[in-house]
């Protein structure tokens, strides 16, 4: 560990979280294809895990040793990779039956 | 005295009751073949005989009881009214609301008996001829139900103890004539004629119903006899409404009643075009029955008019008038029925100067002889259209005396009756009204006035004999003048026509008798006089008068010559109405007339007179095309632009706009919800995050003031750094760490009594973020602590 990493505050991470769930959000938000949108999610998930590391880091005063933080970014971890199993199934079969995966024109249920 | 009888709701119940069979098992019974079946004879024979059975009930409770008490009366003396009270019947209690108690109850007495005869007698004889005439009709036995019905609610009418009932019949009758009016539907002209007079009609109504509520307003009861109690005669006589009695407010609005039924100036115009209805209809309705309960009515409220000799003229002066405008009207007429319905208005006329100037028996007289021969008129004109093939056109009649011999000699002694011709009944119910009227004066009216009214009578007088004969001789005399195919299917009606025919003609002959002329020198029997003594405020009697302390009207008894004199003037008027009437028109429609329409002055006024003075032409221009005009803007501009344009379609198309704009959003695309759902979870951070920053103080002792800094609830607060500048250098003066849950007291004390601005800062511990908020303190005096607090 180097010195610079204990330069870091709270607030180094958090703008990192920041960012990333907002390319996060844009991504959901902007981009049509199901597979993109849904490494968009990931993204929104892991920021949401350094933010969860970072106040676990930054704030944990005598109970450092607890690693709550951490044990709760691995369960994200687990989700995010469950979710993301579940979700490129249905993509991937999505996408054999219609040959392409555009959230946009995935309207069957609409009307 | 008021004498119960238990049988007397059966006199309007009856006819009732066959209004009920007929319009409600009958009429769905019988299929509308238009041929005379079974069920038509049912139909029939059940409305004649509800109406005869209730005329046979009639006279029995007429010749039995009231007869009775009637001779008792007599025999005890005429200062004691209160001996002949009547029959009364209370059935049940109607409307008890508060003071007001109203019953259905029913009230014979001599004035409501001399009407239950005329309706229920004359009735029977129209229900009668009425079979004959409407023989073939499809809606037979709605017709026969109608009529019924009418029945029912005239009798409701006269023998209503209580205006309110009273006002049941008024009601019904004006119903049944709208109904039977436009009987014929099919067109629009009868549909019209019945919509109008419903109109008409209903104007009347609501002065009259405005009338009931003055009155009960004023005198805090609605039934006759309390209604002539001192009390509330004291309410009428001594209550002053805008320089006139109550009694004369409440009576105008009355006379205004009487005016929509009875076919007075103004509301006339309903009662020519009433003659769309069948012909008995009219004999009925239009002549002998409805269009007299006005007069009716107001020689019922004779007690409220005695007291106001203002309402008295007014009523006399309007039926003197229109008494001759109708009969002049009449000149011009060529319809058959049209000429016998303007002199119908006419001879009301009549009546209404009868009970304008306190003559009330004589205005019930006329009633009495009017409703015999107009019927009988009305049957007779029914008859010859009957033989003319349903045409009333007088100008294509003549010569009908060999061919309609009983209905020739029953018209001639209507005619005769009517034009006031000795002995026959409108020569004495007629003269003395005229007799009545040259005589009349009372308080407060213009000197003259009885010889106005006289002088304006006499010449109607003249008129109806002129037209009546007009009428005659253009029927009955001279050559035919119909086409061959009417020509070749004249014949005399059926004996259910012509008989009721000649017993109204054997009426209309003696019927006067019961009203000879009062004469000082030979005492003649004056039976309708005495019979209607006790029921009418009776001028010509003063000791009845002074028991009711009325003012005097009348200038008491003429002499006999002066009665004689009257007598031989209106003969004479008479007579030379026929004769004028003869040489004009003889023989059938003469060049004289026609010749003296051609000229310039003469052709104006038939002009004017063929059409009627132009009333109807007035009313449209003054009443209906305002109104029509008011009925346009309120469908163009009201319903259509405001209610269907702007509330109707505007409030549809706002939520369209505004279902679109919800539309953009639920368009099923997840990312557009997510749109929101992020936009939402951005401001709720930035509200969450932002503090509410702010600081309280309060003066302590001397110049020391305590601050409590108000950081709101954002997360930022934790571990913030606060610091206070008292004295404007921005350096702080004060600076600490502010923990949750602990109250952060600042203590100052200022140099002495003034305002200073204070500057709190604070700095969140994260960001580094600065928010900075001024207040003025007011710092006062020792004497006034004070507390203050701002966020």
């Amino acid at each position: 560990m180097t010195s610079a990493f204990y330069d870091l505050t709270v607030s180094h991470f958090l703008i990192l979280a920041a960012a990333l769930f907002m390319i996060g959000v844009a991504g959901v938000l902007l981009r049509r294809n199901a597979i993109i949108v849904m490494m968009s999610i990931e993204l929104m998930l892991n920021a949401a895990n350094i933010t969860i590391l970072a106040f676990s880091r930054g704030f944990a005063g005598e109970h450092r040793a607890a690693f709550q933080g951490q044990t709760f970014a691995l369960i994200v971890i687990a989700i995010a990779a469950a979710e993301a199993a579940v979700g490129l199934a249905i993509v991937v079969t999505v996408f054999r039956s219609r040959r392409h995966s555009d959230i946009d024109r995935l309207t069957l249920l609409k009307n | 005295m008021e004498k119960t009888s238990k049988l007397l709701f059966l006199i309007p119940l009856l006819p009732l009751a066959g209004a009920f069979l007929n319009l409600f098992v009958w009429r769905v019974l019988s299929p509308s073949t238009g041929r005379l079946r079974q069920s038509d004879k049912l139909t029939h024979y059940t409305a004649i005989l509800s109406v005869l059975a209730a005329f046979v009930l009639s006279c029995y409770l007429i010749g039995g009881p009231l007869w009775e008490q009637f001779n008792v009366w007599r025999k005890l003396g005429e200062g004691k009214p209160e001996i002949m009270g009547g029959l009364h019947q209370s059935v049940w209690t109607w409307i008890e609301v508060g003071s007001l108690k109203i019953n259905l109850a029913f009230r014979l007495d001599t004035l409501s008996a001399v009407m239950l005869l005329v309706i229920t007698g004359i009735g029977t004889l129209i229900h009668i001829y009425s079979v004959g005439y409407m023989h073939g009709e499809k809606r037979y036995p709605a017709y026969f139900g109608y009529l019924n019905l009418f029945t029912g609610m005239m009798l409701i009418l006269v023998l209503g103890d209580s205006l309110p009932v009273m006002f049941i019949g008024w009601e019904g009758v004006g119903l049944c004539s709208y109904l039977l009016i436009g009987f014929y539907f099919d067109e629009d002209k009868n549909a019209n004629a019945g919509r109008k007079a419903f109109i008409a009609n209903r104007v009347g109504d609501f002065a009259f119903l405005l009338g009931i509520c003055l009155l009960f307003y004023a005198t805090k009861s609605v039934n006759f006899a309390d209604l002539q109690s001192a009390a509330s005669i004291s309410a009428l006589k001594d209550t002053f409404v805008g320089g006139e009695r109550m009694a004369f407010m409440i009576g105008l609005l009355f006379f205004i009643g009487a005016c929509g039924k009875s076919a007075q100036i103004p509301l006339y115009v309903w009662l020519p075009d009433a003659m769309a209805g069948p012909t008995p209809v009219s004999a009925l309705i239009h002549a002998a029955t409805m269009v007299t309960a006005g007069v009716y009515m107001i020689a019922r409220m004779s007690f409220l008019y005695a007291h106001s000799t203002t309402a008295m003229a007014i009523v006399a002066g309007i039926g003197a008038l229109t008494a001759l405008f109708a009969a002049i009207m009449a000149f011009a007429q060529t319809d058959l029925k049209k000429v016998l319905a303007y002199s119908t208005v006419s001879q009301l006329g009549f009546m209404f100067v009868g009970v304008g100037i306190g003559a009330y028996t004589a205005g019930v007289f006329h009633l009495i002889t009017h409703a015999f021969f107009k019927a009988g008129l009305f049957l007779a004109a029914g008859s010859v259209m009957h033989a003319m093939s349903g045409s009333g056109d007088i100008t294509k009649m003549g010569g009908l005396r060999k061919l309609l011999p009983r209905t020739h000699i029953s018209f001639l002694v209507y005619c005769l009756a009517i034009a006031g011709i000795v002995p026959f009944a409108g020569f004495f119910s007629k003269d003395e009204i005229l007799a009545g009227a040259f005589g009349a004066h009372a308080e407060g009216w213009a000197p003259l006035y009885g010889k106005f009214l006289w002088a304006v009578l006499s010449v109607a007088a003249l008129g109806t004999a002129f037209y009546m004969f007009r009428l005659y001789f253009l029927v009955f005399s001279g050559e035919n003048r119909a086409d061959a195919e009417t020509k070749s299917h004249i014949h005399e009606s059926p004996y259910s026509m012509t008989i009721p025919l000649l017993i109204l003609a054997a009426f209309a002959t003696v019927i006067g008798l019961i009203g000879l002329p009062h004469l000082q020198g030979v005492h003649l029997p004056t039976i309708l006089h005495d019979w209607l003594a006790p029921s009418l405020v009776n001028f010509e009697r003063p000791s009845l008068l002074d028991a009711k302390g009325l003012p005097s009207v009348g200038e008491g008894h003429a002499s006999d010559a002066m009665t004689l004199g009257l007598m031989g003037v209106a003969l004479v008027v008479g007579m030379v109405g026929i004769a004028a009437a003869y040489a004009l028109y003889g023989r059938g429609p003469s060049a004289k007339v026609a010749k003296m329409c051609e000229t310039e002055l003469g052709g104006e006024v038939h002009r004017v007179v063929y059409n009627k003075f132009y009333v109807d032409e007035l009313y449209e221009a003054s009443i209906l095309a305002p109104f029509r005009a008011t009925a346009r803007f309120l469908y163009e501009v009201v319903d259509r632009f405001l209610i269907d344009g702007i509330i109707v379609n505007g409030s549809a198309y706002i939520i369209d706009v505004l279902s679109r704009l919800a539309r953009w959003f639920q368009n099923g695309q997840v990312q557009r919800y997510l749109v929101g759902v992020v936009i939402g979870g951005a401001l709720i951070f930035y509200f969450a995050s932002s503090p509410k920053l702010g600081f309280k103080y309060e003066q302590k002792a001397g110049n020391l003031v305590e601050f409590r800094p108000d950081v709101g609830e954002g997360m930022d607060a934790k571990g913030a750094l606060i610091e206070f500048d008292f004295d404007l250098d921005g350096e702080p003066d004060h600076s600490a760490s502010f923990v949750p849950g602990q109250d952060m007291i600042v203590p100052y004390s200022f140099g002495g009594e003034g305002s200073y601005k204070v500057t709190m800062t604070m700095t969140d511990s994260v960001f580094k973020k600065k928010y900075k908020v001024t207040r003025t303190v007011h710092v006062k005096g020792p004497d006034t602590g004070r507390e203050g607090g701002a966020q």
